[in-house]
């Protein structure tokens, strides 16, 4: 029986190929390329429609497209999914025509059966936008973003001409418009997604496993730990370099740094500012400075006495000794703010002389209005790094050094950085140190979203509960413009009212730093978009 | 009766006997035979397929490289059983079996097909375990970069650690030295108070209320710029910032107010005290003027008129207030109280002088305030400073302990990691070994269960908070592990099944193979018992009809026959003596006595013509045996004919040289004389005649050499044969001795001469006959059997063959005879190498030398390029005797 000799010893000699396949094998997967990303907290969510944070942003940018795109210096460019756009000379009507053959993920629930259309961008809007949508309620149903930036008095009507046309109709020519669909609550999610959900009734699956057009699709979630990332095969653009992306949640800058350190991650983000010039020094990190377009502030509650009393938000402000505190709290990677909006942003008032450091005029101040013994107030500060302050507990250590010295007492209170966002939004707190990070380079995004009367309610972004009508006149002026010389002229009028009324105490305009390791390539510190599309990594 | 039907009926009753039982006995032992060879087929397959089963057993039990040998074993079992069954099957004799080979061999082949399945399970099986190794290790070493890994961050942490330690240190030392900066600030402030308030109470008390010096603020001076310094180097040194903190200058200003303030001080004394003397002179003045002045010295001045007087009375009533008003430099801005004393021109003096030093001491006291002013401001400056310096450095101071918090608690948690990690290997190993138990006993429930735990691993491993890379080879580690695993335990399912069913196959096939033996050999016995009885019943019958039948018919011949072998018995003696009875009987016995006494007549007449002819006959044999030993002569003769011819051929060339060679150099000689007579001799002439002499004479002792050899080997043959005696020696020392005696030769050559010999052996003989041989042999070899610079192995080899006999072997591995040649090398000049002056007598010699001389044999084979072998047999103890045996041998070669 020579036959079966034969085909055993060919079955043995496969076997030796599938040993020998497997010894071979873990190189291969070494050859996998993983970038390890150490962010600084949980997102709270993966729908970027209930967000604001940055956290929430950065986790939820590699899985998500928008109409339009926001380069790295903050212009709006036609490379997102609407190949093209046009604007009615009433700046009214826009039409956008979409890319076709752009895939969505799958997951283990869903495997889309058509590439993008029109629907997914109508149902992207009025999941938000109309109360009796389907999905309006699922979810925390809060859309403050969507609110906040006026959208729903802004838009009349969001239309599908044909399946890769779409038309929104706005109710007045509103400027910064464009900008907004750039940012991630408007990033397109699937429709195809959201009915089949629906028919299965798990339509809470559609924020936690999230299904997108990005570079890189979810593969897993786990609190405190990690979100790891796989690059999508079908992604419009092209594959990605790497093949797996994983957000290691590392809430302490220290043990930040230490895991850049030894290899464990190779991005990090917020270093801490004491440690940059460290940092510079080590051959195998490099770091990325950018300007972080943003401000850090406290925001005093106008609504509530005594900080209702211009006098008393002024000698607070007289009280601090902000240079101080921006050198201490922020070393070099920030500078002293005295506008709502960052030095770089167009309409940046410069000739606005801040409040100076002088306790005694505080203090004059003080018993002027009549709280000569003092009072005490509740400072809330960001447990976490953010941004635009990197260590915040200090920061409001440091005002509490400050005003104590003029009468006024501060009780420092924190939250968990999910609680914190959402507290901080309610309008009770005394004064809140918070920050903001433009996501369109829009002024609009600083002074109206922040800023603006509507702004002014429980979970809305108007912290310090402030609405002026002359203010709130000239943003609203400025918005309905696309004059960009009237509308400097609108903002820096608004500028002048907001250093005389004092609705916040900035603090400062900081620079973003990002630290990596030498063999991450192609990075860039884009701080609108950071969808680590196009990085790779040298194997070492 | 004749005497043949008689004997037909006597012998044709046990011959048809016979011949029935014959028929029968062959047919049953045909079918017996056939039955039998059934047998031990089925005896064959019965223990081929208990054979293919032990192997397969086997193939389970020896480690995975040692299974295709089990696998070949099973292969080649139960190929000859399936042989042996398809045999079984065409044995006729199997026809009423063939329902249970047919089974047979269909169970046999589902069995082979269960094996292949078997083998490439296990084949499976064997990778899939050899995987799991594979996983396991690669864990192994994943934990292993883990904790270094993990060692390296701790290392990490702790340099961390220490530099936040070390920056808790700085940020101590600037508190620190800010506090005491600030004491130091305050402590002077406290002495500068007291100094200032001094001047209104006279002395300053410094503590314990010793006045204060000079010294004393010099002290607290330098405390303070000696703190502001330390403080502005412990800035310098751990605050980029520094510039903000301006410690020193803060200091510097500060102490150059305290210098300042000091100098107004003491102006201010000194304008106080001249204040007072003015005053008491003013004072005095007045009472001088009033006449009230009881001291003498102002006698003399009082000599003013009674007006006079009288306004100086009244001024010295506002004295009191003039004292306090210039104590309190007010005093010009109440002129009315003073105006009296205007009035007044003795007064008018020390009034004015009142007036300046009021005024003096006015402005020292506002430069004191001034410089009051400018301490308090240059310590506030350095309060701001200290108090900036020290919000700054307490909420720093915070950060980073906030900070070691952290990194210690992370530590702590990366020691836990790395802990679990451990355990991780711990239980991957320990599953491991359960999992190399179960395949070991191919536990298949167990090993599910195993997959089962590993899953748990797998879960435990996801909830470690490890780094994500490490955690997913770690976890792919684990995966492809428990996979292997499963389909391990899949295999060891597929395997017990299959072993379920190969054994019930096997012990059917088993159990049919042995029914068909015991089967087949119950017929053959049966066979044989059935020949058995028809054998003993045939031959009963036959014997007592033969027997009857014999006896009746004996009777009736042996009479006739006797008498007439007494009648031929007495003829005998004389076959002409007389007739025989009975020859007129008309049976055979009639024919019988008439054939004899014809035949006794013959015999008698042909007796006497035999003698005759044998007295021929012993005639011609004489004449015989002489002719053949004239022919034995006769070719006697022409073989030394032929080997004269031989050597008078050979010594005819060389001397056929040399002759012409002589004859040549007898020319020149010649032509050399007729030169020299002639006076011509040139001496290129000579040189010439010398050259060609020279040669020629080579030539000449070349040939003649040659010749002379030919001659010695020649006789060789023919003469010396008898040389040398006869004595008992051992043949390995002599053997070795001939080898040393003959090592110029070989060893010359390049070649290797070994003497293989047992030690005992002893012979009776003549050794330089064995050294002739050898030695010719030994020249062979050397002349013919290799090429230029090829070296040799020469071998000669003894053993002692019986008792009596030595066989020789004398072997090279030279180029070897040609086959056509192997049977003309012992013929003399028999050779190929004329050319080169070879003889062809070498290989006669020892043909003669062995067979008339050892009386052996000698036989030569030879394989070309691989050598020579020649054997020779020879008696070891020599005698004539032996010369008999030798000359029967009809050929020179024993092939």
């Amino acid at each position: 029986m020579p036959l079966p000799l034969k085909r055993l010893t060919g079955s043995l000699a496969r076997g030796a190929a599938v040993l020998f396949g497997l010894a071979t094998m873990p190189g291969a997967a070494l050859a996998e390329k993983s970038l390890v990303y150490c962010t600084e907290g949980n997102p709270q969510s993966f729908n970027a429609q209930f967000s604001t944070s940055g956290t929430t942003v950065n986790a939820v940018t590699p899985l998500f497209n928008n109409l339009v795109e926001m380069a790295a210096d903050g212009q709006i460019t036609g490379s997102g999914l609407a190949e093209s756009y046009t604007i009615s000379a009433d700046g009214l009507i826009y039409d956008f025509h979409l890319r076709r053959n752009v895939n969505f993920h799958s997951n283990d629930l869903f495997t889309p059966s058509r590439p993008l259309n029109a629907d997914d961008v109508l149902f992207t809007f009025e999941r938000q936008w109309h109360a009796d949508h389907p999905y309006h309620n699922v979810g925390p149903a809060t859309y403050d973003y969507f609110r906040d930036m006026g959208l729903p008095t802004l838009l009349k009507s969001v239309e599908k001409l044909d399946d890769h046309t779409v038309r929104i109709t706005l109710d007045h020519p509103e400027a910064p418009f464009l900008a907004d669909l750039a940012m991630p609550f408007l990033s397109i999610q699937s429709a195809e997604y959201a009915n089949f959900l629906l028919k299965s009734g798990r339509q809470t699956s559609f924020d936690e496993m999230p299904i997108g057009t990005g570079p890189f699709r979810l593969v897993s979630y786990q609190k405190d730990v990690a979100i790891r990332y796989k690059a999508f095969d079908g992604y419009w653009r092209g594959r990605q370099p790497l093949d797996n992306l994983i957000y290691s949640i590392t809430p302490n800058i220290a043990v930040r740094l230490n895991k850049l350190r030894s290899g464990e991650c190779h991005v990090m983000i917020f270093p801490n500012p004491a440690e940059l010039g460290n940092i510079e020094k080590d051959p195998n990190l490099v770091l990325e400075r950018q300007d972080g377009r943003n401000v850090a502030y406290m925001a005093l509650n106008t609504q509530k006495p005594p900080l209702d009393d211009v006098r008393v938000r002024r000698a607070i402000t007289l009280a601090i000794d902000k240079r101080t505190l921006v050198d201490a709290v922020y070393q070099n990677g920030g500078m002293p703010a005295k506008n709502p909006i960052p030095p770089g942003m167009w309409s940046y008032n410069d000739s606005i002389e801040d409040h100076p450091f002088d306790p005694a005029e505080a203090r004059r101040l003080l018993v002027e209005a009549g709280h000569a013994e003092g009072f005490t107030l509740d400072l809330w500060y960001p447990p976490v790094t953010r941004p635009y302050l990197p260590n915040g507990k200090r920061a409001a250590e440091m005002i509490r050094e400050n005003l104590e010295r003029v009468g006024i007492k501060l009780t420092l209170k924190t939250e968990s950085w999910g609680n914190y966002r959402r507290q901080v939004t309610q309008g009770e707190q005394d004064m809140v140190l918070y920050g903001w990070t433009g996501d369109n380079g829009d002024p609009d995004n600083f002074l109206y979203f922040l800023l603006n009367c509507g702004a002014v309610r429980p979970g809305g972004a108007n912290i310090a509960r402030w609405c002026n009508p002359d203010f709130e006149e000239q943003i609203t002026k400025a918005k309905v413009t696309s004059d960009v010389s009237r509308r400097t002229a609108h903002y820096r009028t608004a500028q002048q009212i907001f250093h005389q009324e004092v609705p916040w105490f900035p603090i400062a305009n900081s620079i973003i730093v990002v630290a990596h390791r030498k063999e991450v390539k192609n990075y860039t510190n884009n701080i609108f978009n950071q969808d680590f599309s196009g990085v790779d990594i040298e194997a070492r | 009766m004749r005497i043949r039907s008689r004997i037909a009926v006597v012998g044709g009753v046990p011959v048809m006997v016979a011949a029935v039982i014959a028929v029968a006995g062959g047919l049953l032992l045909a079918r017996s035979e056939r039955v039998y060879e059934s047998a031990v087929l089925a005896g064959s397959v019965y223990r081929d397929v208990l054979a293919a089963t032990a192997a397969r057993i086997d193939y389970l039990q020896v480690a995975p490289a040692d299974r295709a040998s089990r696998a070949d074993r099973f292969e080649s079992m139960s190929d000859s059983a399936a042989a042996e069954l398809r045999q079984l099957d065409k044995a006729g004799s199997a026809n009423t079996h063939r329902a249970e080979v047919e089974r047979a061999t269909a169970v046999l082949a589902r069995y082979v097909d269960q094996m292949r399945s078997f083998i490439q399970v296990t084949a499976a099986n064997d990778s899939a375990v050899a995987d799991m190794g594979l996983h396991a290790s690669t864990l192994m070493a994943l934990t292993d970069r883990a904790r270094e890994r993990q060692h390296a961050a701790n290392v990490d942490s702790l340099g961390s650690l220490t530099e936040a330690d070390q920056r808790l240190r700085d940020s101590r030392d600037v508190v620190d030295s800010a506090h005491e900066l600030r004491e130091a600030m305050l402590d002077l402030q406290r002495a500068e108070a007291q100094h200032v308030a001094a001047l209104g109470f006279g002395v300053g008390l410094f503590g314990s209320g010793r006045p204060l010096t000079l010294a004393d603020f010099h002290i607290a001076i330098d405390r303070l710029i000696g703190t502001a310094d330390r403080l502005q180097s412990a800035l310098d040194r751990t605050d980029p910032l520094v510039d903000r903190y301006p410690a020193k200058q803060s200091a510097a200003r500060y102490a150059a107010t305290v210098d300042g303030l000091q100098a107004a001080v003491t102006q201010l004394r000194a304008a106080q005290a001249e204040r007072d003397a003015a005053l008491s002179r003013f004072e005095a003045a007045v009472q001088a003027a009033a006449g009230l002045g009881g001291d003498d010295a102002e006698r003399p001045a009082i000599s003013s008129p009674l007006g006079e007087r009288m306004l100086a009375e009244q001024a010295i009533r506002t004295l009191p207030v003039v004292r306090a008003l210039v104590l309190t430099g007010t005093l010009n801005r109440q002129p009315d109280v003073t105006f009296l004393s205007s009035m007044l021109p003795s007064l008018r003096a020390p009034l004015d002088g009142l007036y300046r030093v009021q005024a003096r001491a006015a402005a020292a006291q506002q430069a004191l305030e001034a410089a009051q002013r400018a301490g308090a401001e240059a310590a506030s400056a350095i309060e701001a400073l200290t108090a900036r310096i020290l919000m700054v450095k307490a909420t720093g101071y915070t950060a980073i302990q906030d900070e070691v918090v952290q990194l210690i608690a992370y530590a702590i948690q990366a020691n836990d990691t790395e802990q679990e990690t451990q355990n991780v290997a711990v239980v991957a190993l320990r599953l491991g070994r359960r999992a190399a138990d179960a395949v070991a006993v191919r536990d298949a429930e167990e090993a599910d269960r195993i997959v089962a735990d590993a899953g748990a691993l797998l879960e435990t491993v996801r909830g470690l908070p490890m780094s994500p890379l490490l955690q997913d080879e770690v976890l792919s580690a684990i995966r492809n592990w428990r996979d292997s695993l499963r389909r391990t335990a899949e295999g060891l399912r597929r395997l017990n099944q299959l072993l379920i069913t190969m054994d019930r196959d096997a012990g059917a096939l088993v159990e049919t193979a042995r029914q068909l033996d015991e089967t087949f050999r119950d017929e053959a016995a049966r066979i044989g018992e059935l020949l058995t009885r028809i054998l003993v019943i045939g031959a009963t019958i036959g014997l007592l009809l033969g027997g009857g039948a014999a006896a009746v018919v004996a009777r009736s011949i042996s009479r006739p026959v006797l008498r007439l072998q007494k009648q031929m018995t007495r003829l005998a003696e004389d076959p002409l003596a007389g007739p025989i009875d009975g020859t007129r009987r008309q049976d055979e016995f009639g024919a019988m006595a008439r054939a004899a006494a014809f035949f006794i007549r013959e015999i008698g007449l042909r007796e006497q013509a035999a003698r005759q002819a044998k007295d021929r006959a012993d005639r011609a044999l004489e004449d015989l045996r002489r002719t053949q030993a004239d022919l034995i002569q006769a070719e006697k003769m022409a073989s030394l004919g032929g080997l004269v011819a031989g050597v008078a051929h050979e010594i005819n060339t060389p001397l056929g040289n040399a002759l012409m060679g002589a004859t040549h150099l007898e020319d020149r000689l010649a032509i050399l004389a007729r030169q020299a007579g002639g006076s011509n001799l040139r001496r290129s002439d000579f040189a010439e005649f010398q050259e060609t002499a020279d040669e020629i004479a080579r030539l000449l002792v070349l040939n003649l050499q040659q010749a002379c050899e030919l001659v010695q080997s020649f006789k060789q043959v023919a003469a010396d044969q008898t040389s040398g005696e006869e004595r008992l020696f051992l043949l390995k020392p002599y053997l070795e001795d001939l080898a040393t005696s003959l090592s110029p030769s070989w060893r010359r050559a390049g070649h290797s001469l070994r003497v293989d010999c047992s030690e005992t052996i002893e012979i009776d003989g003549f050794p330089g006959v064995l050294a002739q041989i050898l030695t010719n042999l030994v020249m062979n070899s050397i002349t013919h059997a290799y090429r230029e610079g090829q070296r040799g192995q020469l071998l000669i080899a003894a053993a002692a063959q019986g008792a009596d006999m030595v066989t020789l072997v004398y072997s090279d591995d030279g180029r070897g005879i040609a086959p056509a040649d192997l049977g003309r090398v012992f013929d003399p000049f028999f050779t190929t190498r004329r050319g080169a002056g070879s003889t062809g007598l070498g290989l006669h010699i020892v043909y003669n030398l062995v067979v008339n001389r050892l009386g052996g044999k000698i036989a030569v084979d030879s394989l070309p390029d691989r050598g020579v072998r020649f054997t020779i047999r020879f008696p070891r103890r020599f005698a004539t005797d032996n010369m008999t045996l030798v000359a029967a041998v009809p050929s020179p070669q024993e092939q």
